[in-house]
């Protein structure tokens, strides 16, 4: 009977490792056991773009990381590209421990989605088909094994719609599940080896508020030594394991792996310098994000009042920072409207939008609070990462400017008229959320100050994130509470009368005009499309707000209004419905790439921000200059325009061999926020420039630069100035 | 007791106490090179019992298998391990292979099977031995099939590691050095072994799970 089934198990095992076709599946008993594909996210091939290889597998059989562990095999990748295209290595997912019997295995299960970019040629011509090959050798395990091989291939153009999005989200659930760098975390690390001729003994400390969250450590494949996988002990920060030799020469001189927590993986590598004699050798570890700046400019630590009072100059700064000029605008009408009725009026309606501006503050201090304690980074500004928060922005503001133009008018309490209503209210509630506007729309600027206040603010507890957003909200809302108090300063406002309905058309406008900035916000997020989509979206909006204006005036009879008002909440809900979740799907498809780094013709050659890229020219002595921007960030677009694309700057760059890198902030890049972070920064503008060969001790500019401040930084970070700068 | 008793017997107590730790710490691993390799007596697939010791003086080769890995598949189907069993034990080399698949394993099988597939694989090694309990693939830390291990003639360990340096299930034609053949070349021509440890690789040795 035994031999009978190993017989048949034989013989099918022959036939899979003779038959194994290109793109299919491999079989295992009429099942498909390992079904390997090419996907891309990418339209066309004009632009490196990813390639995830992608392997379903059965239940209960896994594929192996590129250490396998103590048996198995990794799964390896052979590409075949056209002509002049090059590949990057390839990533790997976090993969999980499997243990059987005392041997372990890192492997994946199910599936996984193994990712590299492919990089077209310079002179590289769309047309024609672009196809992509990959030869791929694997081994799959159970409690048995067996080996599989096989040619998936991707050619693009001929991705159905609904494929191309299946493929876009794959990509994005895996990169989210690769290793993140370990400046992620809250950690220090020492590693000490004591080694004899038989074995070497490896201690890996852990230091910091991650370091007992760390459950294990999957190493890479030791080159000079064998390992027992199951005797990889974890606890309390401390992960211990012996490594046997492999010959006299064998020398730890540095340990690659992941530290796991929960379910993330985050890289580990690090320097030993291995002392036979028992005396544990010491290091700490990561890469640029883990190292200690010896920052050349700004003071490191601030005392927590010098700190407030810099929050509170920042708020007040907001006041006149570009982005909020609509809002300063808004501001000014209330004080039109006000300057007519009482004294205590205006007292009482102040203090109610310092309220709402405090509020505010809270409200996102809370929100802080809340991410900082989830683990999650995050920063000033983060609200306009979230294409969502800039829909709903886009539209509350086009339907506000409607409303000032004159297509309907406010005072009819009804649903969809309220926000607008409320807002240009003069009543209790018109001020208290005529401050929870005014921060809202602040926020994507950071103020010069405010930035190191905030950056400073997320290192510390929630108290102090509470201190530090009461004091900008107070900054914010001062310049508001002293005019009317000191009614007086008001008479420079002109009496009411018919210039302020055009006063008021006239700020529709502007509203229409930071609904246009925010569409260019939504075409970074999310393409041209979604800019389509969007203004389509406005238009129905405008066609409700018009009907309302037309049919449910004062004078309408209430039958009437309501039938109207649901007319037209059925325009604008199924309008949203049926071009963002039916034809755009811009939840599903997430982000689109970030319009910032486009390079412009003679204009600096950008490189876009990679930490690894970054990392490398660093380490290569080279002079960097980082200019971390968004979309969204209105001064931050000022600055590029009138001082870094100029002439001056732009010869600077280029005679003294400059790494430009532009960090892109627009969406979501959690590279980008951990460096910020590291230089004491929660928001963009910041502008950093790495002397050559001092990778430690970077120059950070202020966020309001000049021509000349930038020119004299990179002179002094320059190689041939920064060997004699201390 | 006197109190200088008490330090002096205190004292022994710390230096014995720490000396122990100490020689437990350094103790070599079980499979270190150099050192004598574990003893062990094993049934054959014929029902003959054989033992390390009875084989001092010879230089051995102990063989982890599994006919139904495709790795150990490979390298009998492209011959490579027969022709090594069988140029190696002319030249008086026994050569062990040992079985460590527990008889709940869906790869485990029965003597009688194991015996056609001796026959039908025309294998060369000295003897097959059952180790379906995994106490001997747990002394030398097998961990995978094939592992490969050289005991030379003083009973003492020389090699552990893989066959060759092609991981994968070429069955040794990708292969560039076969390590086992280097070893064995070596210790019969009284050498030391140039390259005495390496990675194994294969399926994973289906051990019972205690």
């Amino acid at each position: 009977m035994h031999l009978r089934v190993h017989c048949f198990r034989w013989l099918a095992l022959m036939l899979l490792m003779l038959t194994a076709a290109p793109v299919s599946a491999q079989l295992f008993q009429g099942k498909p056991l390992v079904t390997p594909s090419l996907i891309t996210n990418a339209s066309d091939a004009s632009k490196p773009f990813t390639v995830g290889v992608r392997f379903k597998i059965a239940p209960e059989w896994h594929l192996y990381w590129k250490n396998a562990g103590d048996a198995g095999l990794p799964i390896e990748v052979k590409w075949q590209l056209p002509e002049g295209f090059t590949a990057s290595g390839i990533q790997y997912p976090t993969p999980h421990k499997i243990v059987q019997a005392g041997i372990v295995a890192f492997g994946y299960e199910n599936e996984v989605v193994l990712l590299a970019t492919i990089t077209p040629p310079k002179d590289f011509n769309a047309s024609g088909k672009v196809s992509i090959k990959a030869d791929l050798n694997w081994l799959v395990c159970q409690e048995s094994c067996i080996p599989g091989n096989g040619a998936a291939e991707l050619t693009f153009g001929n991705l159905s719609a609904a494929q191309r999005l299946e493929n876009k989200n794959l990509i994005e659930k895996y990169t989210s599940q690769l290793p993140q760098p370990l400046s992620r975390l809250s950690l220090k690390s020492r590693v000490g080896t004591k080694a004899t001729a038989e074995r070497t003994d490896v201690e890996i400390s852990l230091e910091g508020d991650d370091a007992v969250k760390v459950s294990d450590f999957f190493p890479e494949t030791f080159e000079k030594f064998l390992i027992n996988h199951i005797d990889i002990k974890t606890s309390e920060g401390k992960i211990t394991f012996p490594l046997t030799p492999k010959d006299k020469t064998s020398e730890l001189t540095s340990l690659q792996g992941l530290l796991i927590l929960g379910e993330k993986g985050y890289e580990f590598s690090v320097p030993v310098t291995a002392k036979g004699d028992g005396a544990p050798a010491g290091n700490t570890g990561g890469g640029l994000i883990a190292q200690d700046f010896n920052v050349q400019d700004e003071a490191e630590r601030l005392s927590l009042a010098w700190v407030l009072v810099l929050a509170f100059a920042g708020g007040l700064l907001l006041n006149v920072m570009p982005c909020v000029l609509p809002v300063l605008s808004l501001k000014v009408m209330s004080f039109v409207q006000q300057s007519a009725k009482g004294k205590d009026v205006n007292q009482r309606l102040s203090l109610l939008f310092a309220a709402g501006v405090v509020a505010s503050f809270w409200a996102l201090a809370a929100v802080a609070v809340l991410l900082q304690s989830a683990g999650s980074q995050i920063g000033w500004g983060f609200q306009f990462q979230s294409p969502i928060f800039v829909l709903v922005m886009t539209a509350v503001i086009f339907v506000f400017g409607l409303n000032l133009v004159g297509v309907f008018e406010f005072g009819t309490p009804a649903v969809s008229g309220e926000v607008s209503a409320t807002l240009s209210r003069n009543d209790n509630l018109g001020a208290f959320m005529n401050g929870v506007l005014a921060t809202t729309l602040a926020t994507p600027c950071t103020a010069p100050f405010l930035g190191t206040a905030l950056g400073f603010a997320f290192s510390q507890p929630a108290w102090v994130i509470f201190a530090v957003f009461t004091a900008a909200a107070l900054g914010l809302a001062v310049p508001y509470v002293v005019l009317s108090w000191n009614p007086a300063w008001l008479k420079f406002i002109p009496k009411p009368g018919l210039w302020m309905v055009r006063f008021k058309q006239l700020m529709g406008f502007l509203l229409f005009a930071t609904a246009v900035w925010l569409l260019t916000v939504i075409g970074s997020q999310l393409g041209a499309e979604g800019v389509v989509w969007t203004v389509a979206f406005l238009l129905a909006l405008s066609v409700a707000a018009w009907l309302i204006g037309q049919y449910a005036d004062f004078t309408a009879p209430r039958g009437r209004k309501v039938a109207v008002y649901v007319i037209a909440l059925l325009i604008a809900a199924g309008s949203y419905y049926w071009m963002f979740e039916r034809q755009l799907r811009w939840r599903e498809v997430g982000v689109v790439a970030s319009t910032a780094s486009a390079i412009e013709e003679g204009g600096i050659p950008w490189k876009p921000f990679t930490l690894a890229s970054l990392e490398q020219d660093v380490a290569d002595g080279k002079t960097v200059f980082i200019d971390f921007t968004a979309d969204w960030c209105f001064t931050c677009k000022v600055t590029e325009k009138t001082v870094l694309e100029t002439q001056t700057v732009r010869n600077k760059i280029k005679e003294l061999g400059i790494v430009a890198v532009r960090a892109d902030w627009t969406n979501r890049n959690d590279e980008i926020t951990a460096l910020l972070k590291k230089f004491g920064r929660s928001g963009v503008p910041l502008y950093v420039v790495f002397p050559a060969g001092k990778p430690t001790e970077p120059i950070i500019l202020p966020e309001v630069i000049t021509t000349g401040l930038l020119i004299d930084a990179f002179q002094k970070a320059s190689p041939k100035n920064a060997a004699s700068v201390q | 007791m006197t109190r200088k008793n008490f330090l002096s017997l205190a004292l022994s107590l710390a230096v014995t106490v720490i000396t122990g730790a100490s020689l437990v710490a350094f103790a070599p691993a079980p499979t270190a090179i150099g050192s004598a390799a574990p003893s062990f007596t094993l049934t054959d697939l014929d029902g003959k019992s054989h033992s390390l010791a009875d084989f001092k003086g010879k230089t051995v080769v102990l063989e982890w298998t599994n006919p139904n890995c495709p790795f150990v598949v490979a390298h009998y189907k492209s011959n490579n391990m027969q022709s090594l069993q069988k140029k190696y034990t002319d030249k008086g080399v026994v050569w062990l292979a040992v079985n460590s698949t527990n008889d709940q394993s869906g790869e485990f099988m029965s003597v009688a099977d194991l015996k056609k597939n001796r026959t039908e694989w025309k294998s060369a090694y000295t003897a097959q031995l059952i180790d379906a309990d995994g106490k001997v693939g747990r002394l030398y830390n097998a961990k995978t099939t094939p592992h490969m291990f050289i005991v030379d003639k003083d009973g003492k360990l020389v090699y552990q590691g893989g066959i060759d340096d092609a991981a994968g299930t070429s069955g040794g034609k990708d292969a560039k050095v076969n390590y086992v053949a280097q070893a064995l070349d070596a210790v019969l021509a009284g050498k030391e072994v140039p390259t005495a440890t390496t990675k194994s690789y294969g399926c994973s040795v289906k051990y019972a799970t205690k």
